[in-house]
């Protein structure tokens, strides 16, 4: 058991059971990582279901890094003294705080698609086509990696559709 | 499409198939003035009988109603991500009439599409806006399909190559090609552009990175997702589309209610 694993292993002692939580989506890295600064340290639920990336919550707009920084240390001090995270773990954390660009960016999720020229069953028109109802659990699986997201179509979602569409009410065509 | 959850789409050449009265009920809602089928679809799309209309906005910035001289729908939507503001422009390809028939474009006009996003770029700065994002419905032609744009040709290029510089992102389509590149703006900077084929399968997954001071966008990160492999988790359909030898059985509830 290497270092990083024994120390897992022995935090997770401390982790209360999994009661309640106010993340929908949890954050479910494997390490806390902070735009692309890995810091090594093990990510888990610490408050509920709530891990400790979304605790420190670094991909809000703060504004400035010294208002992450704040949040960032009083959430880890918190953490420290509820023995939930090491010293050394708090250590690590803070120093990837104060990264350039850390606390300073958002990240938003586009899912983009075009032409899909009301292609709602599957294998229709083509046997690769796999019809609306996967196409919809894509998406749906797509917004729910990030709150912040927008599903958008650049142009002909309808039209020169295969016979089903055209064939059904032109009430559900959009 | 409503209970998709799609936000903004771009109006392309198809959409204008049936002509302006048309799609301006596909958003608007109400019924076909001769379709058998129309007002009979599930109870979440109808209002008082009638289809409600689409619940995303149709965008498209240089399709002018001749009539009023006033776009046929906005040119742009903004979607507020925690406070910061990103601008979707939505627009279809200038050549719209020289693919559709007479009947469909009547009292449309099709406008320049690199003027339009341009000059609409200082409008939204001075709203505050940094972050744009362009819908069109023009493309290009990779010479290999899903791969980085060595070789791409097609109209696309010389519209991005005559972008404001402040268009942080283009997300094409109407060549029905895959593909993830980086297209030089008017400045010489290079501009992230992408397509996502044709029909179902394939979607762009945009990781945006936004710099919450400055309010721009700092990277964009494509992914193509495929939906082919996806389970089927969303089947209800209005029983006169009669797939129920094809499609499988339902689940209780629908996608999203």
């Amino acid at each position: 058991m290497n270092k990083k694993a024994f120390l897992a292993a022995l935090l997770a002692v401390f982790v209360p059971a999994l009661a309640h939580g106010a993340c929908t989506t949890p954050d479910i890295s494997p390490t806390v990582v902070f735009v692309s600064y890995d810091t090594e340290v093990a990510n888990r639920a610490v408050d509920g279901i709530c891990t400790i990336d979304d605790l420190i919550k670094d991909e809000q707009p703060w504004g400035s890094q010294q208002a992450f920084l704040t949040h960032a240390s009083k959430v880890s001090f918190d953490l420290f003294k509820q023995r939930k995270i090491t010293a050394v773990e708090r250590n690590r954390l803070m120093t990837d705080a104060m990264q350039p660009g850390v606390g300073t960016t958002l990240k938003i999720k586009l899912i983009a698609f075009n032409d899909f020229h009301g292609n709602i069953k599957s294998g229709e028109g083509s046997s690769s086509n796999p019809g609306v109802a996967r196409f919809a659990t894509t998406i749906k699986e797509l917004r729910a990696a990030n709150e912040l997201h927008a599903v958008v179509s650049a142009g002909d979602l309808i039209g020169a559709s295969p016979l089903p569409l055209a064939r059904c009410s032109r009430m559900s065509r959009p | 499409m409503n209970r998709i959850g799609i936000d903004f789409k771009a109006v392309g050449n198809h959409e204008v198939d049936e002509g302006k009265t048309e799609l301006l009920r596909m958003q608007n809602g109400g019924n076909h003035p001769t379709d058998p089928y129309t007002g009979k679809g599930l109870p979440a799309d109808r209002k008082e009988g009638e289809f409600r209309g689409a619940d995303f906005k149709f965008l498209a910035a240089n399709v002018v109603d001749s009539a009023t001289n006033t776009t046929l729908f906005p040119g742009v939507g903004i979607k507020s991500f925690l406070g910061i503001k990103v601008a979707f422009i939505g627009m279809t390809l200038e050549g719209t009439p020289t693919i559709v028939s007479p009947s469909g474009v009547a009292g449309l006009e099709f406008h320049d599409e690199v003027a339009t996003v341009n000059t609409m770029i200082p409008q939204l700065k001075a709203e505050g806006i940094e972050a744009a994002v362009v819908l069109i419905h023009e493309g290009g032609f990779p010479t290999l399909e899903g791969g980085n744009c060595t070789g791409i040709s097609g109209p696309i290029l010389d519209i991005v190559n005559g972008l404001h510089p402040e268009v942080d992102l283009v997300i094409s389509g109407h060549t029905h090609r895959v593909y993830n590149c980086l297209v030089n703006n008017s400045a010489g900077q290079p501009v992230r552009v992408t397509s996502a084929g044709q029909y179902a399968p394939v979607l762009s997954d945009i990781d945006m990175t936004i710099d919450t001071r400055s309010k721009d966008v700092v990277a964009s990160v494509p992914t193509t997702s495929m939906s082919a492999a996806a389970p089927v988790r969303w089947c209800r359909t209005p029983a006169f589309w009669n797939w129920s030898t094809i499609m499988p059985p339902c689940l209780p509830r629908p996608l999203r209610a």
